[in-house]
């Protein structure tokens, strides 16, 4: 079959977990995109909220050793906003043991960079970490990036300019609710009218996280604990062969409680050129209108909400 | 007589423009902020800011009176742009600022090899709040003091300054951001511009008023994001701050219009050693910026002179309160009960 993506085949990458999950909820998830041939990397660990990792870094890095034997690259992602000692003794645990297992880490704080330049562990840069320049970039290389995830708000024709001549390895956040903000507060427990010291876990009654919409009921957003997501999924399911140009290597894809398989196997699909930007969203959609699915204004440098079509 | 040691943090204090810089000075402010006219800052509003001369003017001013100007260059340099930022840390140099605030490490460290004898702050759009993070930025790029993010307890802000190296600023008083700066995406999310790259949340030119049937519609850029009954006051529409709906309850699902006011902290705030008060307000005018400096500055004294015996005024609170949005107070973060 006659392949549209000429160049050397993209990853795929199974973002961080970011929702609240109990954790056999995990392992299963893990164990299971662990068995897909389709996938290349797993990043995994708790990057929103310190209190949903109940078993500590023991049980992450026990999957963490049952992934690595199915031969995918396992990356241990990091808090996004450590701000007690416990969660920085966390990080310097994990990115300590990443270096024993011969692991790299994902930084989504400026503390997982300190630790891992410090212990020489590769790091992977994390959406959070604002690379929105060349320099920034070059900065973030010297410190011992091997890999980066650039701003979802980047456009995507910028890439080229932020990447220049470097040889690190870019990733794209190519599906998924986005990420958007984190906060001290847990919008989960106070909409459970909990607070967050006591909030008896009730992210773990929300695998996709609460839906928040507006007064006139248009969906806006997606709460997650301390981190509020966009509703609907963004995708890059169409612009597979437009990232490859601007040099992407691997595309994240951001779990989500239900249908990662089908979205794996689609991308898959895409990048490997057997099916079509065009056919591959519309087996995402399963032929509904894509505008009332997902959402892709960031990549077109407009409002991320929004749904641009090609 | 207290055994307890106590820091007497400077003010540092908001200027949108030059009457407003004059007032925090004349007001008792130690320090001013301010930024240029264009991207490279996180106020960037429309008729707000200052040039190369009027930059000029203020540094004279306040050094003339023994006060500080500080230059924030704190949003992310962008992908073809970045001579915009570098050329706004040089004009601070050339102009005589005290200190830059950057958040960015690429400008951190064309800072550090072009102006070595500037001050380097790290701004709170770094988004850094925990020690690890900020030996950090001090050991690569050499910052003396950082601005951390509205998103702390005062117990972490205790430890932070005990086991950071760092001058440490806090905010104090003003409009809350409750989400992590540098680290939200909420604006772009709605109307394109953000923080980081266009240095505007909800921007004035995405906001609509719309009047309907005896209430007030708030969009930004055509999504509802609050409304009002008749009467009912109405701050400046930030995203956050807007009323939504979750799991079936309507109203202000992330925050309520608060402001910060840390007045009855203090005591604690100067026992953990915090070098630098802030107040924030660079979109407001010389008259919020005298009230609320001048108040803030009989607070600090007061504190300085007896802090066991500090207590806050009355007409403290009824000057901070008349100059607020929404009229109403919060400790944010600092609670734990807040989160």
């Amino acid at each position: 079959m006659n392949r549209l993506i000429p160049e050397a085949a993209m990853k795929i990458a199974i973002g961080p977990l970011l929702f609240g999950w109990p954790e056999a909820k995990i392992r299963e998830f893990y164990l299971s995109m662990a068995e897909e041939s389709d996938v290349d990397i797993l990043y995994l660990g708790e990057v929103v909220c310190s209190k949903r990792s109940i078993s500590g870094v023991e049980w992450q890095l026990k999957l963490a050793a049952q992934l690595q034997e199915s031969g995918k690259e396992v990356v241990l992602s990091t808090l996004a906003m450590p701000t007690t000692e416990r969660e920085l003794q966390f990080i310097r645990d994990l990115t300590a043991a990443a270096g024993e297992m011969g692991l790299t880490i994902e930084a989504n704080d400026m503390a997982s960079v300190a630790v891992a330049s410090r212990l020489g562990v590769e790091f992977v840069a994390g959406p959070h970490m604002n690379i929105y320049s060349h320099g920034t970039l070059q900065q973030m290389c010297r410190n011992g990036a091997k890999r980066v995830v650039l701003p979802l708000e980047l456009p995507a024709k910028d890439i080229p300019d932020v990447v220049g001549q470097s040889d690190v390895e870019v990733e794209y956040f190519a599906h998924g609710h986005l990420p958007l903000t984190f906060s001290a507060r847990c919008y989960t427990a106070r909409s459970h009218g909990l607070s967050k010291q006591e909030c008896r876990h009730v992210c773990f009654l929300n695998p996709d996280g609460i839906e928040m919409h507006t007064l006139d009921d248009h969906d806006f957003a997606t709460i997650n604990g301390t981190q509020i997501m966009s509703h609907r999924p963004f995708t890059a399911i169409n612009h597979l062969a437009e990232l490859a140009g601007f040099g992407v290597r691997t595309l994240r894809l951001s779990p989500q409680a239900s249908g990662m398989p089908e979205t794996l196997h689609h991308f898959r699909a895409a990048a490997d050129g057997l099916l079509t930007g065009d056919a591959a969203l519309n087996a995402l959609t399963g032929g509904a209108p894509a505008h009332d699915c997902f959402c892709n204004g960031y990549y077109h440098g407009r409002q991320g909400r929004v749904w641009i079509e090609a | 007589m207290s055994t307890t040691d106590y820091t007497k943090p400077e003010l540092v204090c908001p200027a949108g423009n030059l009457p407003a810089l004059k007032a925090a000075v004349d007001a008792g402010g130690d320090t001013v902020y301010l930024g240029f006219r264009n991207a490279s800052n996180a106020r960037n509003f429309e008729g707000l800011n200052f040039s190369c001369e009027e930059a000029e003017e203020g540094i004279r001013y306040a050094h003339s009176r023994n006060a500080q100007v500080f230059v924030a260059v704190n949003t992310s340099p962008g992908p073809r742009n970045a001579a915009d930022w570098t050329s706004s840390v040089d004009m601070a140099a050339e102009l005589g600022a005290d200190a830059v605030i950057i958040s960015d490490i690429a400008l951190l460290a064309y800072a550090k090899e072009k102006h070595p004898n500037l001050r380097r702050h790290l701004s709170v759009q770094a988004s850094a709040g925990n020690y690890e993070a900020l030996e950090f930025y001090a050991r690569e790029f050499g910052i003396r003091r950082a601005v951390l993010p509205r998103i702390l307890t005062l117990d972490a802000i205790r430890e932070i300054c005990s086991k950071s190296s760092l001058e440490i600023e806090i905010f104090a008083s003003g409009g809350l951001c409750v989400m992590a700066e540098g680290r939200c995406w909420l604006s772009s999310y709605v109307t394109g511009d953000s923080p980081n790259m266009h240095g505007v949340c909800s921007p004035a030119h995405a906001v609509r008023f719309e009047e309907e049937n005896d209430r007030l519609d708030v969009k930004l850029d055509g999504m509802l994001i609050n409304r009002f009954a008749p009467g009912e006051a109405a701050a400046y529409p930030t995203l956050c701050k807007g009323r939504f709906e979750a799991a079936g309850k309507q109203g202000h699902v992330m925050e309520a219009p608060y402001s910060l006011n840390v007045l009855e902290m203090l005591p604690e705030i100067f026992a953990a050693g915090v070098q630098g008060l802030k107040i924030e307000g660079r979109q407001r005018n010389k008259h919020y910026v005298r009230t609320v400096v001048s108040t803030w500055r009989a607070a600090v004294d007061a504190c300085a002179g007896d802090p066991d015996g500090y207590a806050v005024q009355k007409e403290w609170m009824t000057s901070l309160a008349a100059t607020s949005e929404g009229g109403a107070h919060t400790t944010g973060a600092y609670e734990d009960a807040w989160r």
